[in-house]
């Protein structure tokens, strides 16, 4: 078998397609990461009171405003004779969804409502553009390498198969190295993210998504690329090559 | 071997159907050197790989020992080349990555005939016969175009098959190394071997035991220098 591998492995090609696997998943945990960060900020900041808490005119006929929302109001404040009352919302969303609603009523009657989470809420799609970004280019590019890894050793794989291998069991056992190698990419990741967990404090369920999301990219690369190499190298004439 | 009345027509359904072969009526003995000659497009190469089992004839029968290998699927055809037929080409076709020895070992892996242990003995035995002991070690890169060829003849002979065959095994060699490997496939043909050599070269017509002529995918001439 180390003979099978030493002759089926072609070093500098696989070291361009460790060196693109790494970047490419590099990238995606750094966006990930980035993504629950804003995520993580974005709820902190929301759970602040004056972010919840939105002032009002009190001439304004403040109780039939509020009906139908008494569930979602953690406190209340109405003081005829101050400039304004406020409401206390249970939570950001509650407050989100009130203005929403009685937008038109709102209008002339606010005075002020803390606006949260502009940046957060930005780079949060900004971030899960990357994310699935990433994740086309890794599959894509993948894919494109492992083909492109298979035409170069087809010369290989004829010779291979004229001493009496199988063909589909040759690119097998490059595909089962190229998954192997891919583990041990993912095995170094996971361990650098679990250091950044403990050095940063974010919460050690972050590492499931990323490497959820890596292996399944890595898995649907290296079988959908097994599957097509399979169809081209059976359909082409290899004797060709001699 | 027996083959009979075999045609090999390429995009046989297609709209320019090309018959590289028609109706080759053929049969091959042991401890016999052949030489199947030709014009480049006469259809040598596409004989000799339906004789080497990579590819099949569009009509006709082959009989190896006695079995009709239509009869075989590709698994039982990869083990009938891995066992009874070795090959060998112009270009050598050894994987440079690998060392000579490697490459010799290449087709033991996975052949049961013997143990792993006798397989290396097997090797180095052949590569100090074959006066290559010093180059086991070497990649092809590092070995001269006849070493390279004698490589490959051993890497043929490793798994002891029963038929040698050869696609013009000394279009890359100049003419001291041409007779040295006319000379090696003679020798092996002697010790019970059935050695089937492709070539447009006339010189092997001298190491050959039976010649055949090809032209235009027919059997045209035979020659007998018993």
């Amino acid at each position: 078998m180390r003979i099978i591998i030493k002759g089926l492995i072609d070093k500098p090609k696989l070291k361009k397609n460790i060196t693109l696997i790494f970047s490419l998943i590099l990238t995606l945990t750094f966006s990930f990461y980035t993504f629950y960060y804003f995520d993580l900020k974005k709820t902190e900041n929301n759970e602040k009171i004056e972010n919840r808490t939105l002032y009002f005119k009190t001439n304004a006929s403040e109780k039939s405003l509020l009906k139908g929302f008494d569930d979602k109001i953690e406190s209340q404040e109405i003081n005829d004779s101050e400039d304004y009352s406020f409401v206390v919302f249970k939570t950001r969303d509650d407050l989100e969804s009130f203005s929403l609603t009685k937008k038109d009523s709102l209008k002339d009657i606010v005075v002020n409502v803390t606006t949260t989470g502009q940046l957060e809420n930005n780079m949060s799609l900004i971030l899960q553009i990357v994310i699935i970004v990433t994740e086309i280019l890794l599959v894509t590019l993948s894919i494109i390498f492992n083909l492109n890894y298979i035409l170069n050793v087809k010369e290989e794989i004829f010779l291979y198969h004229v001493l009496g291998y199988k063909r589909p069991n040759t690119i097998g056992i490059i595909y089962i190295f190229l998954l192997f190698l891919s583990c041990i990419a993912i095995c170094t990741l996971t361990f650098i993210n679990y250091l950044i967990c403990l050095i940063t404090n974010l919460p050690i369920f972050i590492i499931t998504s990323v490497i959820k999301a890596n292996i399944i990219s890595i898995i649907i690369t290296n079988i959908l690329s097994y599957i097509i190499s399979i169809i081209y190298i059976s359909s082409h004439n290899l004797n060709s090559l001699k | 071997m027996y083959l009979e009345n075999i045609s090999k027509i390429y995009d046989e359904k297609g709209s320019n159907p090309v018959i590289a072969l028609k109706d080759i009526t053929i049969s091959f003995k042991p401890s016999t050197m052949y030489a199947i000659m030709g014009e480049s497009g006469s259809g040598k190469t596409t004989l000799l790989n339906i004789i080497g089992l990579l590819d099949r004839a569009t009509q006709g029968k082959y009989l190896l020992d006695n079995k009709d290998i239509n009869d075989y699927n590709e698994t039982e055809l990869a083990k009938i080349r891995n066992n009874k037929i070795g090959f060998v080409f112009q270009n050598y076709f050894l994987d440079n990555k690998l060392t000579a020895l490697e490459n010799i070992l290449l087709p033991t892996i996975i052949n049961n005939k013997y143990s792993k242990d006798e397989y290396l003995k097997k090797a180095q035995n052949l590569l100090k016969e074959f006066g290559l002991s010093e180059r086991a070690n070497h990649n092809p890169k590092q070995l001269s175009g006849g070493e390279c060829q004698r490589v490959a003849i051993i890497r043929a002979l490793i798994n002891d098959p029963e038929i040698i065959i050869a696609d013009e095994p000394t279009g890359n060699l100049d003419s001291k190394h041409e007779q040295e490997i006319f000379k090696l496939l003679k020798d092996i043909s002697r010790t019970g071997k059935c050695v089937i050599v492709v070539s447009h070269n006339s010189n092997i017509k001298k190491y050959c035991d039976e010649i055949f002529y090809l032209e235009e995918g027919t059997l045209t001439t035979y020659e007998n220098n018993h």
